[in-house]
């Protein structure tokens, strides 16, 4: 079934068909909270909330892009999270180069490469995190999970010149922050 | 969006322009624009080349699988309406075998009491006593003397709530007793037999119909 016979079915209550749309966005939901917020367990929580917020607000859904209409609820989940009172502003890059999920390897990879790669990822996500939210996002959607500067700004409810100018920004700052750790970076960017 | 962004003495392109050129997003002639100069300009390409190890790196970020299922739980499917239930499932059926159950002690009970006499106002055994005589006296296993009367008309309850009438002649009047002989009774019962007869065909209609809702109920 496409998606559009998958909404509809969910909002006549069919929790069946919703949850092939969860099973079909579950990944990239998590995967944008987990670059948001740095952590797997609350990343997870926001996974969570996100699915049950949709399925719970299906019914003002009239019409459009829901995959944005999704996304813009998990960032939104992310932000109120990220300004809530407890949470810790900065992760310690330790904790976050001994998660399992930047644990990712190949068989063709050496184990010099695997460390690197790891740290590499660590250091990223520990950059992203002190990435002022609103250019966070942005970079996220963009660079990582491959969204247009339109899909962007229609999640994030901005005009597109303002997802550009966020996005430039937050390029140059992560530009900044990785031009520290060139030793970790592919030799393109070394060689600057 | 400005071209162009002064840095001290050098003429070069805004951050936002390089970071909008690296993803195609200018016009054609502002596109062309950005190249012209990057071709003269080496900090501007440097700047560029930089930017796209940026998003490089960014971009081979690993999607990290989602580390369990989001479904969303069993009890979220409590709104979803519930396929409708056939009329003869069990809580129809409870109130359709109380029905009979009601209909049955009501004609045991009616029953009871049509052959015990038990409903008080109905007269138990009729007996007329000299239909045609002036009140007469019966004297019953009694000794002459020791008389009672009994008014015409009157009744009489035999012992054990048997029917019976005791019909007093002239023959017998005087004598020292009167036989009872006994008789049935039909005058009563053909009173309340449709009671009963339309009780019992109710019993055995709800009785039924109830027997066989349930085996179309278990068989589903």
């Amino acid at each position: 079934m496409d998606e559009q016979t998958l909404l509809q079915a969910s909002k006549n209550g069919d929790a069946e068909a919703y949850n092939s749309l969860v099973l079909q966005y579950q990944t990239p939901i998590y995967n944008v909270a987990l670059r948001m917020v740095g952590e797997t367990a609350v990343a997870e929580d926001i996974t969570q909330e996100t699915f049950v917020s949709a399925y719970r607000a299906l019914h003002t859904f009239a019409a459009g892009n829901f995959r944005a209409w999704l996304f813009r609820i998990a960032t939104n989940a992310c932000r109120d999270h990220l300004r809530s009172a407890h949470v810790r502003r900065n992760s310690s890059l330790d904790a976050l180069v001994e998660n399992p999920t930047f644990s990712v390897s190949s068989n063709e990879e050496s184990p010099e490469d695997y460390v690197v790669r790891r740290e590499l990822s660590g250091f990223i996500q520990e950059s992203l995190t002190r990435l002022p939210e609103d250019q966070r996002v942005v970079l996220i959607l963009v660079d990582i999970q491959a969204f247009s500067y339109e899909e962007a700004a229609q999640i994030l409810k901005t005009p597109v010149g303002t997802v550009k100018s966020r996005l430039s920004r937050a390029r140059e700052a992560m530009r900044a922050t990785l031009s520290t750790q060139r030793e970790l970076l592919p030799g393109q960017f070394r060689s600057g | 969006m400005k071209l162009f962004s002064r840095s001290s003495v050098d003429v070069h392109i805004s951050q936002e322009m390089v970071s909008a050129f690296l993803d195609g997003a200018l016009s054609t002639k502002e596109m062309s624009q950005v190249d012209l100069h990057m071709a003269s300009c080496e900090v501007c390409a440097q700047d560029a080349n930089e930017l796209r190890s940026v998003i490089s790196v960014l971009g081979a970020m690993p999607t990290v699988p989602a580390p369990r299922s989001f479904a969303i739980p069993v009890p979220a499917r409590a709104w979803v309406p519930e396929p409708s239930r056939p009329w003869w499932s069990p809580a129809p059926l409870m109130g359709l075998r109380a029905a009979a159950a009601g209909a049955a002690i009501a004609l045991a009970i009616v029953f009871a009491g049509d052959l015990s006499g038990g409903f008080g106002s109905s007269p138990d055994v009729p007996i007329q006593v000299g239909r045609t005589e002036p009140a007469p006296i019966i004297t019953s296993g009694t000794p002459a003397g020791a008389e009672k009367s009994l008014p015409l008309g009157e009744d009489i309850v035999v012992d054990g709530g048997t029917s019976a009438a005791v019909e007093v002649t002239a023959d017998t009047l005087g004598s020292a007793d009167i036989q009872p002989s006994l008789v049935v009774d039909d005058g009563f019962l053909l009173g309340l037999w449709p009671l009963e007869l339309g009780l019992l065909l109710l019993t055995v209609a709800l009785g039924g119909f109830n027997f066989v809702l349930r085996r179309r109920s278990s068989s589903r």
